[in-house]
C-alpha cells in the first residue's frame, strides 16, 4: 500500500490495472474466500493512495461483476479507501487467530 | 477512392486492436474455464510428484513467518541462495505454480485460474493440504470435473489423507 503515492510506483490507471490483475493480489483465490474483504479493503487502500476515486474503483469492481456486485463488497472497497484517504496509515501486526476448530 | 481506403484501414487497424483486447480478456478471465486441468491429470501430477509436492509444503512451512506465497516471480527475501534455487527447482513442477501457505498451516497449490482482477469473479483449481486437526472450509465431492455446474464456494476432493483436489470459483 505505501508503494503508490511514494513514488516507488508509477501511479495511474494502468499501472494500478495491472498490478490489481496479478495473481500474486488475489488473495482470495490464493489463500481462501476469507481473504476476499481483506482483497476488497487493500484495494481500496492503495486506489486512495493513488489518487483514484472511490467511485472508479467501486464501479470498476461493480462492472467486474456485470453490474451486480455485492454491497458488502463495496463496503470493504470503501473502507479501505476511507482509511487511507482521511489521513489513515495502515501497519501490520503479529497476531495468532483462534483455532478455526478441528472436524476434518 | 484514396480517402475510402484511409478510413478502411483504420477501421480494420481499430477492429484489429480491439479484437486483440477482447482475445486477450477471454484468454485472462476464462469463464469457460478452458484451462482447468482434469481431476485425473491433477491426480496424475501429484502421485508423478509426490516428494516434491511434500518438500515444498515442508520449506514454505518453515518460511510461513516471512512470507506466504511462492512462485518462480516471488521468491525475494528467500535466502541462502541454495534455498532459493531448491524453491525454483521444485516449483517449475507446474508452469505457473502458485504455493500459498495459510496461518493454519493449510497448503494450496494453485495449478490453474481464470479472472481479470483479484476484486472479480475468478477460479482457481490445485491442489490443498490440510493438516491434522485443521478445518477443511468448503464441501467435499466425489469429483470436480465439470466444475462449471456447482455454485460459487469451494470445493474438495480428496486424493488421499491430508491432501485434496481444490476448486473454488467466486462469482
Amino acid at each position: 500500500m505505501n508503494l503508490w503515492g511514494s513514488g516507488v510506483l508509477v501511479n495511474g490507471y494502468a499501472p494500478f490495472g495491472a498490478y490489481w490483475a496479478s495473481p500474486l493480489r488475489d488473495y482470495k483465490g490464493n489463500y481462501g474466500d476469507m481473504f476476499d474483504a481483506y482483497g476488497n479493503f487493500e484495494y481500496g487502500a492503495t486506489g486512495a493512495a493513488d489518487q483514484i476515486s472511490s467511485s472508479t474503483l467501486t464501479g470498476v469492481a461493480d462492472m467486474l461483476h456485470l453490474w451486480s456486485n455485492s454491497p458488502i463488497n463495496t463496503t470493504d472497497i470503501l473502507s479501505g479507501f476511507n482509511a487511507i484517504a482521511q489521513g489513515g496509515t495502515l501497519g501490520i501486526i503479529d497476531y495468532n487467530p483462534p483455532s478455526l476448530g478441528s472436524c476434518h | 477512392m484514396s480517402i475510402k481506403k484511409g478510413i478502411a484501414k483504420t477501421a480494420l487497424t481499430v477492429l484489429a486492436v480491439f479484437g486483440a483486447l477482447a482475445v486477450f480478456v477471454f484468454w485472462k478471465a476464462d469463464p469457460l474455464q478452458i484451462s482447468e486441468p482434469s481431476d485425473e491429470s491433477v491426480i496424475d501430477l501429484f502421485h508423478a510428484h509426490r516428494t516434491e509436492f511434500e518438500r515444498l509444503r515442508q520449506m514454505v512451512t518453515e518460511d510461513m513467518h516471512g512470507k506466504s506465497l511462492f512462485s518462480e516471480s516471488n521468491l525475494e527475501n528467500i535466502s541462502p541462495e541454495v534455498r532459493r534455487d531448491e524453491y525454483k527447482s521444485l516449483l517449475k513442477i507446474s508452469s505457473g505454480l502458485f504455493v500459498a501457505i495459510n496461518y493454519d498451516k493449510s497448503v494450496r497449490f494453485i495449478l490453474a485460474r481464470g479472472g481479470l482482477m483479484a476484486i472479480g469473479p475468478g477460479w482457481v483449481k490445485g491442489l490443498q493440504f490440510l493438516p491434522d486437526g485443521a478445518k477443511l472450509l468448503g464441501t467435499r465431492v466425489e469429483s470436480l470435473d465439470g466444475s462449471r455446474r456447482l455454485s460459487a464456494g469451494a470445493y474438495f476432493r480428496e486424493i488421499e489423507p491430508n491432501w485434496f483436489i481444490l476448486y473454488q470459483r467466486d462469482d
